[in-house]
C-alpha cells in the first residue's frame, strides 16, 4: 500500500470503519452520573438566567420610563422646596429698626401712659365742646350725669 | 440518518430554549459517548476528561444564543475542541507523553493508555487494545484529534475540517499520518486485516 493511496478520503474512511470499533473499544467511556447531574443543574440554571434576561428585556422600556419619571419628580420636588430669594434689607432700614428697639427699651411706659391719659381726656372734652357748639348737647343732658 | 440526527439536535436545542431542561439532557445523552471518548482520548485522564466534558457543555449552555445556523453537532464539537485546547494550554510544559512515570520504564503515554482499559485488558499487556490506546495517546495532538473525531464520533472529514477550521486536505493529511503510525505499531494485525 503506497503512502499516496492513504491520502485518499475513501481509503481513510475505510480504515476508520475497519479500525473504528477497536479504537472505540479502548477509548470509549461514559461521563459519570455526577457529571451528568452537574450538567443538568447548569442547564436548569442557564434556563433561569435566560428567563430573567427575557423578562428584563421586556420590562426595560417600563424601567426607563419609570426612571425618567422619578428623575423629573425629584427635580420638581426639589424646585418646590427651594425657598424664594428675598431682597436684602437696606442697611438704613436695619439701623432704623435698631434705633427704635433701643428707644423702646429706654422708655418708661408707665409714665408714658400717665402722660397719654390727659391727652385722651382732652380729645373727649374737645369732642364734647364741638358737639355742644353744634347744638347736639343740651345743658340738662350734660348735667344729668352729675346728678 | 445523519440529516435526521442533525434535525433532531436542532429541535432539542429549540425545545431547551423554549424552557425544557429535559430536551437538553437528551441532547447531552445523544453526544455524550462520542464526545467523551474524544475528550478522554485527547487528555488521557478520566477525571480531567470529566472536567472538560462538563466545561464544554457549560459553554454550550452559556453560548446557546450564539448558535445561528450550521449543524448543532459541529457547533458542539467545536466547543468541545476549544475546551480541550484550553485545558492542554494550561498544562505544564514539561508534562510530556514520553515522561517516565514508573520504575518499570513506563511512559506517561503508556499509563494514559492503560487508564482507559478494563481490568482484564490491563492484565494482558500484549492485548491489542493496549497497543492501540498507547499508539493513539502517543500521536501528536493535531493528528490525535482528527483520528479520534473520525473513529469515535463518525464525523466526516468535511465536518472535521470545518470544526478544526482547516482545509479538507489538512484533515486528511493528519489522518494519514495517524494511520501510518498506527500501521507501524500494529503491523501484524494490519496484515491480517
Amino acid at each position: 500500500m503506497k503512502t499516496e493511496d492513504l491520502i485518499d478520503e475513501a481509503r481513510l474512511n475505510a480504515f476508520a470503519e475497519t479500525w473504528g470499533p477497536a479504537v472505540q473499544a479502548v477509548s470509549s467511556g461514559e461521563p459519570s452520573p455526577e457529571t451528568l447531574a452537574r450538567i443538568h443543574a447548569l442547564a436548569a440554571r442557564g434556563l433561569r438566567t435566560r428567563r430573567q434576561r427575557v423578562f428584563l428585556a421586556r420590562i426595560r422600556p417600563f424601567l426607563v420610563s419609570a426612571a425618567a419619571a422619578s428623575i423629573v419628580g425629584a427635580a420638581t420636588l426639589l424646585a418646590l422646596r427651594t425657598p424664594e430669594k428675598t431682597e436684602p434689607v437696606h442697611p438704613l432700614v436695619t439701623l432704623d429698626g435698631v434705633l427704635m428697639l433701643a428707644m423702646a427699651m429706654d422708655t418708661d411706659w408707665e409714665e408714658e401712659l400717665v402722660v397719654m391719659h390727659p391727652i385722651s381726656t382732652d380729645i373727649e372734652a374737645l369732642t364734647r365742646r364741638m358737639l355742644d357748639l353744634q347744638g347736639f348737647v343740651d345743658g340738662d343732658t350734660e348735667n344729668s350725669d352729675e346728678i | 440518518m445523519a440529516a435526521s440526527l442533525l434535525s433532531d439536535d436542532e429541535v432539542l436545542l429549540q425545545r431547551y430554549r423554549a424552557g425544557e431542561v429535559d430536551a437538553f439532557d437528551e441532547l447531552v445523552r445523544r453526544h455524550s459517548r462520542a464526545l467523551f471518548s474524544y475528550i478522554r482520548g485527547m487528555v488521557g485522564h478520566q477525571e480531567e476528561a470529566e472536567d472538560i466534558f462538563q466545561d464544554a457543555w457549560a459553554r454550550v449552555i452559556r453560548h446557546e444564543a450564539s448558535f445561528r445556523g450550521g449543524t448543532v453537532r459541529g457547533w458542539i464539537w467545536r466547543i468541545a475542541k476549544n475546551a480541550v485546547i484550553d485545558r492542554m494550554r494550561r498544562r505544564k510544559p514539561n508534562d510530556s507523553l514520553d515522561r517516565p512515570v514508573g520504575e518499570d520504564g513506563l511512559r506517561l503515554a503508556d499509563q494514559i493508555a492503560a487508564d482507559g482499559l478494563s481490568v482484564p485488558d490491563q492484565v494482558d499487556g500484549a492485548d491489542l487494545g493496549v497497543r492501540i490506546a498507547a499508539c493513539v495517546a502517543g500521536l501528536p495532538p493535531p493528528q490525535r484529534e482528527v483520528f479520534l473525531m473520525r473513529t469515535t464520533s463518525g464525523l466526516s472529514f468535511e465536518e472535521i475540517a470545518k470544526i478544526l477550521k482547516v482545509p479538507l486536505n489538512t484533515a486528511l493529511g493528519r489522518m494519514h499520518y495517524a494511520v501510518a503510525r498506527l500501521r507501524n505499531v500494529l503491523a501484524s494485525e494490519w496484515r491480517e486485516r
